[in-house]
């Protein structure tokens, strides 16, 4: 007999349990209502040389007893002392890569027999896809002639004044929507669009596979398109994926996945003075997959990661095989090395390009700098970037062969100033942010909520096997910091809800609010007047959690999210809820509903898809099956005003990737394939385009 | 943005038996594997990554589910166990070649199982195991020794 047959007969019998399918098929509905449980560990060496571990542990221990709030555990020490990360070092000479190729070569030979691989960047601790905190509704992109004093609405934005890129933009009079094939620049007509151009969304590019478009910012007369590509493989034809429009995967959560075959992200700038003719301007591309971006004015920071994949190319005379490159329209050259920031002891090959690029009259790329790591979640105000890589703190555990493993983040300060961008600070501190809106600056003060896991990580001596355990209950604990200029400690709160962790959080000038839960969620009010001294005030106990927080209006805290079961901690349906914080000692739940029958929103993940504005007494956002628009009123609370469905039930394209935005007297709800329109008053439908 | 219900489905329809059998192959456990099977799809369906073509989509499925596999720990609750302390598909006859494969030790297990179960080309499972092709070589040559004693009945093959 054939031991091939054998070995796939017996292996066909065996499959995944009923109970495990439809759990898949319940998350497939609604990803962001799992909890992953468990800690997934990232070899050391990836990371962590020899000696920076043992630099790492001595601070540890030195500092260990310095902790303000110790109680033990994972809360101290706050700030990992002889951290590998202080050493920021500058490759000198302009054309030197020596230091970065040998980077290369160590970690070639390191990759035999090497089991950790790093493709699922999420190869960290594993926390909810979920977006929260003060998201400032975006009331004017800036001045702009054509639009008057129509009110409308922008994207919802965590800093006034520093756009973040979307599906959907407006300027007040024109609405910009990313459609299947193309990007649509719709005139809003009053109620009734039209469509005046398009632009493709996908290029041609001779061995690439381009895969269009997926966000954009909009100012008074540039359009800026963010679009990626993936090198066709050597081997194999490529079959383009049956994905929808608008799914392209930036993925500004915790870690990135890289597109396949390493790819570009381009930034496309176009002059729109011309609605109805957009000129394509100029194209700015760096290497890697995106990362994240922001806009300030007139200029764009762009962030991607690259990750170096075929060893095999690499030719210590030619940079470009190891370093990332970036181009303008087509000539490309690899970053220089004076630009490139690298850690002496640390054997990272994977590096976050970030650029800063003016695209006003004379669209130029202004400066770079590279680093290694892969950081993509970032904080941004109008001065500087907070730059998030996950990193892992070792410390010694009292078993055989044993250590612990707490999960870090790296972060790194670059100042921006018109398209400047200057590394200055950085920083390791215990635990992972779930998000941007888990930072905060203010008055030069960084201000962080972090959610730490940690686990004990035991190799077995005869085959270098890597066990980890981890027990939920004592090992995760969620911990504040405040940090100064130079990322150094000013003050923290440590061990905040053991076994918890954080949901969302939210930064209010001296307060700043954060939900935790495991089975009932507290929300916890935080004064933060005194940098050196962030103290809780208060925790609200209720069922369920908030997955995003937004202020409503003065004294009025809005959260979007979940019912939960108390005993049970199963997550339930969306919930709205309206906090009363006239005193944030004594926070209220003024007001809740539970949407029987919703249990997913892409808002829940993605503070883009929200629309809210007081004033108009709009709550909107996406439900699994169309457009949900909710008022609010303190008397009687959250009322349904309109249930939107653009398409028939079973059309897909019609039901997501929706944002919602309103000018003048109507609302706009934006799928990739049509805009309806209704107005304000009473949500009457207007008119349905269909985007050709 | 996350896929759609229906590409979800579409999804763990194609690929649910492949990483659950992948998974199983390294943790010799139904209730770790349907674990691992969970994280796999749940990363998948949060990052929706693009793909440049099928292949590359199930390449990636492997990788991360060897990923999973090896960083999972059997026991979440307790600490470190002795890796003998598996529970194995409890109707598997004596004679089972899927139970002397459960005997080897992970690495050539993972080799084994894409080799034979998955057809990988030894290039592509060192890539997923990112080992040198010599060394793939070496464990489904040792792999294939022990089976051989381990097994009762001559297979071709082996």
């Amino acid at each position: 007999m054939d031991f091939k047959s054998a070995y796939k007969k017996e292996m066909d019998d065996i499959s995944p349990s009923e109970g495990t399918l439809e759990k898949l098929a319940r998350a497939g509905a609604d990803p962001s209502r799992h909890t992953a449980r468990t800690f997934w560990y990232k070899s050391a060496t990836t990371w962590l040389s020899a000696a920076a571990v043992v630099i790492v542990v001595a601070g540890l221990i030195a500092v260990a007893g310095l902790s303000k709030q110790g109680r033990g555990g994972v809360g101290s020490p706050l700030r990992v002392e002889g951290s590998p990360y202080h050493n920021l070092k500058l490759v000198s000479a302009d054309t030197d890569y020596a230091n970065v190729y040998a980077l290369f070569e160590s970690q070639k030979k390191r990759m035999s027999g090497n089991y950790a691989y790093e493709d699922a960047k999420g190869g960290g601790a594993e926390v909810m896809s979920t977006d929260a905190g003060v998201a400032e509704m975006d009331g004017a992109l800036g001045d702009s002639d054509t639009t008057g004093l129509t009110d409308y609405s922008g994207t919802n934005i965590q800093v006034a004044g520093v756009q973040e890129a979307d599906i959907v933009k407006t300027d007040g009079r024109y609405i910009y929507a990313l459609g299947i094939d193309y990007l649509y620049i719709l005139e809003s007509n009053e109620g009734t669009p039209k469509v005046v151009s398009k632009v493709r969304r996908a290029g041609e590019r001779k061995g690439y596979v381009d895969m269009g478009a997926f966000e954009m910012y909009v100012t008074s007369d540039r359009l800026i398109v963010l679009t990626t590509i993936g090198k066709i493989p050597k081997d194999g034809e490529v079959r383009p994926m049956d994905m929808a429009p608008g799914m392209v995967a930036p993925d500004i959560g915790y870690s990135t996945m890289p597109a396949f075959f390493g790819g570009d992200v381009t930034a496309v700038v176009y002059d729109i003075s011309d609605k109805s003719e957009p000129k394509k301007l100029k194209s700015f591309s760096q290497s890697g997959s995106y990362a994240n971006s922001r806009m300030i004015g007139d200029n764009l920071y762009l962030v991607s990661n690259h990750a170096v994949y075929d060893y095999d190319a690499i030719d210590p005379d030619k940079p470009a095989t190891y370093v990332p490159s970036l181009a303008e329209d087509d000539a490309s050259a690899p970053v220089k090395s004076s630009d490139m920031v690298i850690y002496p002891d640390i054997e990272s090959t994977e590096y976050t390009v970030i650029t800063g690029i003016d695209v006003g009259a004379s669209p130029k790329r202004i400066s770079n700098k590279t680093l290694l790591g892969f950081g993509s979640t970032m904080y941004v105000s109008l001065k500087n970037m907070y730059l998030i890589t996950y990193s892992q703190i070792e410390e010694p555990a009292d078993k055989p062969n044993s250590k612990y493993v707490t999960d870090g983040s790296d972060i790194v300060r670059v100042a921006i100033d018109k398209g400047r961008v200057e590394v200055e600070a950085n920083a390791q501190v215990k635990g992972t942010v779930l998000n941007q809106f888990s930072m905060d600056e203010r008055e030069g003060v960084l201000r962080i909520v972090t959610t730490a896991y940690r686990a004990l990580v035991t190799t077995d001596s005869d085959n270098g096997d890597v066990w980890m355990s981890t027990s939920e209950q004592d090992d995760t604990t969620t911990a504040l910091y405040t940090l100064d200029s130079n990322l150094e400690v000013l003050g923290s709160i440590s061990d905040i809800a053991p076994g918890e962790r954080v949901y969302s959080a939210r930064f209010m000038g001296e307060l700043g609010y954060f939900v935790t839960f495991r089975q009932v969620d507290p929300l916890f009010s935080v004064d933060l007047s005194d940098p050196s001294n962030p103290t809780i005030i208060g925790a609200l106990k209720i069922p369920g959690f908030s997955n995003y927080l937004h202020s409503y209006s003065e004294g009025r805290l809005f959260g979007l999210g979940s019912e939960a079961d108390e005993k049970t901690g199963m997550v339930g349906d969306l919930k709205l809820s309206m906090f009363d914080t006239t005193n944030p000692r004594d926070v209220t739940e003024r007001h809740t509903l539970v949407l029987r029958g919703v249990a997913y929103s892409e808002a829940s993940y993605n503070h883009k898809a929200i629309l809210i504005n007081a004033d108009k007494s709009i709550i909107a956002f996406p439900s699994e099956r169309g457009y949900l628009v909710y008022s609010y009123s303190d008397d009687d609370g959250f009322k349904k005003q309109a249930d939107i469905a653009l398409g028939k039930q079973n059309e897909d394209l019609y039901q997501y990737n929706l944002r919602g935005l309103y000018i003048g007297d109507y609302l706009y709800v934006v799928a990739p394939v049509a805009v309806g329109t209704y107005d304000l008053k009473n949500y009457d439908a207007q008119s349905l385009v269909r985007l050709k | 943005m996350a896929l759609s219900e229906k590409q979800a489905s579409s999804l763990i329809e194609r690929y649910s038996a492949m990483v659950y059998r992948l998974a199983y192959s390294w943790t010799q456990n139904p209730t770790d594997a349907d674990d691992i099977t969970q994280e796999v799809f749940l990363r998948y369906i949060r990052r929706a990554p693009i793909f440049t073509s099928q292949e590359h989509e199930k390449a990636w499925l492997l990788r991360v589910t060897l990923n999973c596999a090896k960083s999972y720990s059997s026991s979440k609750w307790r600490t470190y166990e002795p890796v003998e302390e598996v529970g194995i598909q409890p109707d598997l006859p004596d004679e089972s070649v899927l139970k002397a494969v459960m005997q080897l030790k992970p690495k050539e297990r993972a080799c084994v199982h894409l080799f034979y179960y998955e057809d990988l080309s030894i290039d592509q499972i060192a890539q997923h195991l990112k080992m040198n092709a010599s060394t793939v070589k070496s464990h489904l040559h040792r792999a294939r020794a022990t089976l051989k004693d381990l097994l009762k009945e001559d297979y071709d093959g082996l």
